[in-house]
């Protein structure tokens, strides 16, 4: 009897110790969506009880690059540095620190990616609820202010050449945002989460259950949520771009909102749509948002020449293209059409 | 029960035993019917956040209407109609809401950037067959 007890205790106690260690570990899934960078934001991920407290300062961030980066808000950075008097401007080190990734984006794409497109992208204005093609001579005019090799970057300063020059950092912002949110998740001992800035989407780790994340790339002009494939990722970026996110049609012809700064017009592409897989969110949206601008010829050329980038490319035609870095697997064409 | 011969007591303390472990099933079938009906009834809700702050949740399989926000600040009617949640009426400049039209699917979001308001569908059921974790476009 006297053992019986002792077992009982023994095996209870056991018991105990297990659950507590077990509900220490027991980690919770923190999500939130939110209106910020013009668009939907949701964030994901797992943490112990200090989660509440991780995703309050994940909204202070995001809330904090808006300040910076909004080309619109009065109160910003960016505004400020748009609307300028002096034509050198003192400037926090994220602006800097965009405006570097930017100006090293505009060499590689020879100019066709370029933050100083300001000018032309409010005379297309997309946005609108009824956009329009402009007048011949205005887009030649807005086009003759676009030029980011006048912007240059002395220390914590930025000299304008010129005073008509206006910066756009709307297609890195959120790279740079999902990055540093990535770095303070983990900073913070998070393991595992899916932070999505409209899209453009960054993963930290894996899974809860240890799989890779699935992302669905969205089918280029089909409904919200069709994927035309899926890519898995673990602690990697997928970002897109695509010509049919922002367009109207006028005349049978489509018009897009990635803008030829030499031209003025939409650029000349025949990919539909670019998702870059890669470590950097950052760079994914400046790789994707030049290779649109490129064409799928210098698009494949400069992806093979990045370290430790691949992309999925949707053309024109239908086909489909993965590229990677030469000797990582090549370039594999899969023919269109290929519907579930 | 000091006078019953051994075997009988056996037996006897077999059927409690078969009663128990009866009664431990039938309880067991209960509460998981319960749960799973609870569960059905929560099925897909949508959640309605102004500025980061939750006005309502609506259950789909409910048909209902709520208006978010007033007059001045700018005001978006929600309508839960036939399984789906939708913006009837908005005052915003852009009326993207409106012409989101009806969502259904968990994780699916109408947004309406002016008003600071976004409706999410949840679904349990959904999330748990789902075949991607999120979306790039």
């Amino acid at each position: 009897m006297r053992i019986h007890v002792r077992k009982y205790a023994a095996l209870f106690t056991l018991a105990l110790l297990l659950s507590g260690c077990a509900g220490r570990t027991e980690l919770q899934k923190y999500e939130k969506q939110m209106l910020y960078f013009d668009t939907v934001i949701s964030i994901s991920f797992y943490a112990g009880e200090n989660g509440d407290r991780l995703m309050e300062h994940c909204v202070q961030m995001c809330s904090g690059y808006e300040k910076i980066f909004s080309r619109t808000d009065g109160a910003s950075e960016l505004y400020a540095v748009n609307h300028r008097t002096e034509q050198k401007v003192k400037v926090s080190p994220e602006i800097a620190e965009l405006v570097t990734a930017g100006l090293e984006y505009y060499e590689k794409s020879a100019g066709r990616f370029d933050i100083t497109v300001a000018p032309l992208s409010d005379l297309w204005d997309f946005k609108s609820e009824t956009p329009s093609v402009p007048a011949d001579e205005e887009v030649k005019e807005a086009a003759a202010a676009v030029d980011a090799s006048k912007v240059h970057l002395e220390g914590d300063r930025l000299v304008f050449d010129s005073e008509q020059t206006m910066l756009d950092l709307g297609a890195l912002a959120k790279g740079y945002a999902a990055d540093r949110l990535k770095e303070y998740l983990e900073s913070e001992g998070v393991r595992s989460g899916l932070i999505d800035l409209g899209g453009n989407i960054l993963t930290i780790g894996t899974r809860p259950d240890g799989e890779k994340w699935r992302i669905g790339i969205q089918k280029p002009f089909a409904g919200r949520g069709e994927t035309a494939e899926v890519v898995e990722i673990a602690d990697q970026t997928v970002v897109s771009s695509g010509t049919y996110e922002r367009y109207f049609e006028k005349d049978g012809k489509l018009y897009h909102h990635i803008l030829d700064p030499d031209t003025g017009y939409p650029a000349d592409t025949d990919i539909q749509s670019i998702s870059v897989i890669c470590d950097s969110s950052l760079m994914g949206d400046a790789v994707s948002t030049t290779c649109l601008a490129l064409g799928s010829q210098k698009a494949e050329e400069l992806i093979r020449g990045l370290e430790g980038v691949r992309a999925v490319m949707i053309l024109e035609d239908g086909e489909t293209i993965h590229v990677e870095k030469d000797g990582d697997g090549g370039t594999a064409h899969t023919a269109g059409s290929e519907d579930e | 029960m000091a006078g019953l011969p051994i075997r009988q007591e056996v037996k006897m303390n077999k059927r409690r035993n078969m009663v128990i472990l009866m009664c431990i099933i039938l309880a067991g079938i209960v509460c998981g019917t319960l749960a799973r009906l609870s569960s059905e009834r929560e099925g897909t809700w949508a959640v309605v956040e102004v500025d980061g702050n939750e006005q309502a949740r609506l259950y789909l399989d409910q048909d209902t209407e709520i208006r978010v926000g007033d007059e001045k600040q700018g005001y978006n009617v929600v309508r839960v109609r036939d399984g789906k949640v939708f913006v009837s009426e908005a005052d915003c400049p852009d009326q993207i809401c409106v012409r989101e039209g009806g969502k259904s699917k968990n994780n699916e979001v109408i947004a309406c950037l002016p008003h600071k308001m976004i409706i999410t569908v949840h679904s349990e059921a959904e999330e748990a067959g789902q075949k991607t974790d999120a979306y790039t476009w």
